[in-house]
């Protein structure tokens, strides 16, 4: 386990967010995803930048869609997360899961 | 139109485009946040939208150049890399202590901030007016090829319009012009329904090809249908398509009535179009339909004996690649072709080429061009005034600026932690400034004159805001130079010293405050000069008689619609009948209709006198004609200076169709002005004097039969010019003003008169309801707005100026202190010590005025035109405005120069 690496925090949301939306993934709706389900407010910059780094990881690609007018006819980029993205977050979950062994108790009394 | 309005902010989404790296991620971005953009904008409102596109732009942006700047970077180059996080923390510490000295003194800071506010928000007001009706493009495709062609005379460089024949010839011997079209703003009385009276275009169906509009709906009629007189067609506006059709998409092919006869629509224009006339400049207009229609006596005639008159508004579109001059010297030369042809009526005639948008908006930009330079002069004098205040906390700051540099602050970091302060100061001030345009823009805009053009488009916008931040800038480089280059200048050593060692550094600095003052002094009297000329050209404007009566007069506008008013003598009996039920009833003392109303202009008519013969190479004799009914004079109460008025006896037959008294047998009375008579009968007897048209075949004879004082045709502010009045037999209008002297409140006979008119005829609306005194004063706005504005404005720089004599004459005060106490203290009297302060104050004043006489002098050009009734070098007014600003400068400083009389030697001896 060693030199495994774990998505940070917020990317682990974001890839999240991409599974939830399925064909709908494209950064508008992962913002408003991420801000209806766990309360939080992003900035586009942060956003772009979370997905870039996602992609150059490997778990993220992205497709581009036909332009509509709604956006000034400019295209669209639709999110997916790769299998090595799904393995990420598995693993990440499952490490999570462990730390948290036993612990519910003593954490749930407050 | 909602596609205009969901467009993110434009120079957000350039500065996007320009960091972003280019490419399909970069458009999908784009795509995102306009995508969001819009839906803020739809869902909730244009601001949130543009404040949070700004906001999103702003962060991505900065993260993109963050990281473009590192990825350039070998590893070598991580010192540097630190270097540029160095500098960023800089700036953040900057700011951090720039806010922080700022909110130290709340009441330095108020002050600056207020001073460059109050003229950096004037300075927004106007240039928001100025873009709005001047720096936007015309609303038509590729308008730089449009022009407006003028008839003009050989000799003189008056304008007139083109007559038919001339037009039609101009039309189709040119090669220079894709389109060239021609129009009247006219006034419709639409029929069905409640009647109403709107303002309309007659055009040929070539105007609106030149002007390169397309309908929203239906078509553009067409030459066809304008030629064989058969076209009964219009074109709504989409305003009244909205208002008055409810937005009916099945309107095209009903028929409407227009001045009495049904009209066949077949277009809408879309909702943009604004039809941008010459004459009427104010107007929005309701409907285009092409010439000839009842009640209107032009029709596009290619008759030869109608070369002579002057109607038609002329506008093209250039063929590609086609310059305008190269245009005019094609019309010029057809023009002189025609001037052989046609000698007696084209002889003198010229042509005369202007690009549109200089005629559409050449007038409009040179006086509020005439603003923005006296906005731009507060501006200085408000900067002047900010760098004296700065400059004066300098010297409160030596020690402290000293010890940091003794302690070893670079000395470029000390002049930009000062920099960083103006700049905070500067950017606060624009702020507050756009917020002072924001709240003044109503009251500015309903000063506006009614002929300025586009004036409902005027906002705050995107540009807008980015004038105020250049200009915050522009505003903290100016006042921020003279403050930092002090700082720069700052000797450790002399600083430290004891007890001002800092001789020189303090004689510098003081030059340079009192160069600053001697700036604002000179500045602030040029500003007063140029209102006192304002005010007094007002007062001279508001006091030139008049001649007619503007306190009992009421009036306005009937138009005679219907197929009953075909025959012109059934209008006369109508206007006569109409005038003997108002004259009836007792509040009133004469009514009477009339073509043309005082002030407003009217048309022009050549004729020849007694025995003269036309010789077509000379200068013709030319009159404003007027055609009014028998008791016309009486009831706008002008003066009769001999002889008789028209009656009704004098009448012959009624002419038909155009104003065209055809018998040449028939002699007609006509009355004329006083300026008439002096031009053309010197010395002598104008009654009985006869008058003929220039023509060869004779068309009329006229007699003169009186003579009256001269009313101003073309503005209360112009000559009066020789004028003939005619009985209106001689052309029986349709559409005439109804001029009713009153014995009460004028404004009470509306209902009087209105009440008449539809005994008579119920389907008759009264229009353009006004008092001959509003008249006046709707054709003073212009002035009013100028000089109102000019003097709120000098207002606001002499305060800023006078603030600004104070502050340099107390700081000096302060600073002469001991030298004042040792003078005290060896006797020097109160009254010497008095002197001493205001002689001081003199001698910027004589720099001051010096200089100010200088501009004044050089920059009379400003106000050319506005200055009425009065010299632009007039010693007397020149002389006022020094005396005001001398006044004003001294006692400015009259406080501190009292306070330094009651300084206590011994004290100030101390002060040391």
């Amino acid at each position: 386990m060693g030199n495994k690496s774990y998505p940070g925090e917020f990317e682990q949301m974001v890839l999240l967010a991409v599974l939830q939306l399925k064909e709908d993934a494209y950064a508008p709706r992962v913002a408003q995803e991420l801000e209806q389900s766990a309360g939080r407010s992003v900035s586009r910059g942060a956003l772009y930048t979370a997905l870039d780094r996602l992609n150059k990881k490997g778990m993220v690609r992205w497709s581009i869609e036909a332009a509509t007018s709604e956006r000034g006819g400019l295209p669209k980029r639709r999110f997916e997360v790769t299998g090595s993205g799904v393995e990420a977050l598995k693993d990440s979950r499952a490490a999570l899961l462990n730390l948290w062994r036993g612990l519910e108790e003593e954490l749930a009394r407050d | 139109m909602q596609g205009r309005k969901t467009r993110p902010p434009r120079l957000a989404s350039a500065l996007l485009r320009l960091f972003l790296p280019e490419g399909l991620v970069r458009d999908s971005i784009l795509g995102d946040l306009w995508e969001e953009h819009r839906n803020l904008v739809i869902g909730s409102s244009r601001l949130r939208g543009w404040l949070w596109y700004w906001r999103q732009a702003i962060d991505l942006g900065s993260r993109s150049a963050a990281r473009r700047l590192s990825s350039r970077r070998s590893p070598r180059e991580t010192d540097q890399r630190k270097g540029f996080g160095v500098l960023l923390d800089h700036l953040r510490q900057d700011l951090r202590f720039a806010a922080r000295q700022l909110l130290g003194r709340p009441v330095f800071t108020l002050l600056v901030v207020a001073t460059l506010a109050i003229a950096i928000g004037p300075n927004v007001a106007i240039f928001s007016i100025f873009k709005a009706v001047v720096l936007e493009p015309l609303p038509y495709p590729e308008s730089d090829r449009l022009v407006h062609v003028w008839r003009t005379d050989v000799a003189s460089r008056s304008r007139y319009g083109l007559t038919s024949p001339n037009y039609w010839d101009y039309r189709e011997q040119n090669s220079s012009f894709e389109e060239l079209g021609v129009y009247n703003p006219y006034v419709f009385n639409i029929g069905d329904g409640e009647p109403v009276l709107v303002s309309g275009v007659l055009c040929s169906a070539s105007l609106l090809r030149a002007l390169g509009v397309a309908p929203q709906i239906g078509r553009l009629y067409t030459d066809a249908e304008e030629l064989d007189g058969s076209g009964r067609v219009v074109i709504l506006s989409h305003d009244m398509w909205q208002d008055r059709y409810g937005g009916d998409p099945e309107i095209i092919g009903n028929q409407i009535s227009l001045s009495g006869e049904k009209h066949e629509v077949v277009g809408v224009m879309p909702e943009d179009f604004v039809f941008l006339s010459v004459w009427s400049r104010g107007s929005s207009f309701q409907l285009w339909t092409p010439y000839p229609i009842q009640g209107y006596p032009g029709t596009l005639t290619r008759d030869n004996s109608a070369r002579g008159g002057s109607w038609l508004l002329s506008v093209g579109r250039l063929a590609p690649g086609v310059e305008w001059r190269a245009a005019q010297e094609e019309m010029r030369g057809i023009a002189s072709n025609l001037a052989e042809l046609y000698p007696e009526t084209n002889a003198r005639t010229q042509v005369w080429l202007q690009p549109f948008v200089i005629e559409v908006f050449g007038s409009a930009a040179g006086r509020l061009l005439l603003l923005g330079c006296t906005v731009g002069f507060v501006l200085l004098i408000a900067c002047a005034n900010v760098a004296s205040m700065l400059l004066a906390r300098a010297a409160g700051r030596q020690s402290e600026v000293a010890v940091r540099l003794a302690l070893g602050s670079a000395k470029w970091r000390m002049v930009r932690q000062l920099l960083t302060e103006n700049l905070l100061l500067a950017m606060l001030a624009g702020g507050t400034g756009v917020l002072m345009a924001v709240w003044s823009l109503d009251a500015l805009k309903g000063l506006l004159p009614p002929d300025l053009p586009r004036v409902d488009s005027v906002a705050i916008d995107g540009t807008i805001l980015a004038f105020a931040l250049a200009l915050s800038l522009f505003t903290a480089l100016v006042f921020g130079l003279a403050p930092a280059r002090n700082a720069a200048r700052t000797n450790v050593v002399d600083a430290l010293k004891e007890g001002g060692g800092a001789k020189s550094g303090v004689k510098k600095r003081n030059a340079t405050l009192r160069r600053l003052a001697i700036a604002q002094l000179a500045i602030a009297l040029m500003m007063t000069n140029g209102a006192v000329f304002l005010f007094r050209s007002l007062q001279n404007v508001l006091t030139t008689p008049q001649i007619f009566d503007t306190e009992q007069v009421l009036t306005a506008h009937v138009l005679l619609a219907g197929g009953e008013y075909e025959d012109p003598a059934t209008r006369i009996v109508f206007w006569e009948q109409l005038l003997e039920r108002i004259d009836a009833h007792p509040d009133v003392e004469r009514a009477a209709v009339t073509a043309q109303l005082p002030l407003e202009t009217g048309t022009y008519e050549f004729y020849l006198l007694e025995g003269e013969t036309f010789d077509p190479s000379g200068q013709k004799r030319g009159a404003w004609r007027n055609f009014i009914s028998p008791g016309y004079f009486e009831a706008m109460g002008i003066p009769m200076l001999a002889g008789r008025i028209l009656t009704e006896a004098d009448g012959g037959e009624v002419s038909i169709p155009d104003w065209r008294p055809e018998s040449p047998t028939q002699e007609w009375k006509v009355v004329v002005n006083r300026a008439m008579a002096e031009r053309a009968w010197p010395g002598e007897n104008p009654i009985g004097k006869r008058l003929y048209n220039i023509e060869t075949p004779r068309r009329w004879i006229a007699e003169v039969v009186g003579l009256v004082e001269g009313i101003r045709q073309t503005g209360p502010e112009r000559r009066s010019t020789p004028e003939i009045y005619w009985l209106y037999d001689a052309n029986p209008f349709a559409g005439a003003y109804l001029v009713a002297r009153s014995r009460v409140d004028p404004v009470s006979l509306v209902e009087t008169i209105r009440g008449e008119l539809a005994v008579l005829d119920r389907d008759i609306p009264l229009s353009n309801i006004r008092t001959m005194g509003t008249v006046l004063d709707s054709s003073l706005r212009g002035r009013y707005f100028i000089t109102v504005l000019t003097g709120l404005f000098t207002a606001i720089a002499v305060l800023l100026s006078m603030a600004g004599t104070y502050g340099i004459m107390s700081y000096n005060v302060a600073q002469r202190t001991h030298e004042i106490g040792v003078r005290g203290a060896m006797g020097a009297s109160r009254r010497s010590l008095l002197g001493l302060v205001l002689r001081q104050t003199l001698r910027m004043l004589l720099f001051g005025v010096g200089i100010g006489l200088v501009l004044i002098v050089n920059g009379t050009f400003l106000a050319r035109g506005l200055v009425y009734g009065i010299s632009p070098f007039d010693p007397f007014h020149i002389a006022a405005a020094v005396g005001f600003v001398v006044t004003v400068a001294l006692l400015a400083s009259l406080r501190p120069a009292l306070k330094a009389t009651r300084i206590d030697p011994i004290t100030a001896l101390r002060t040391e």
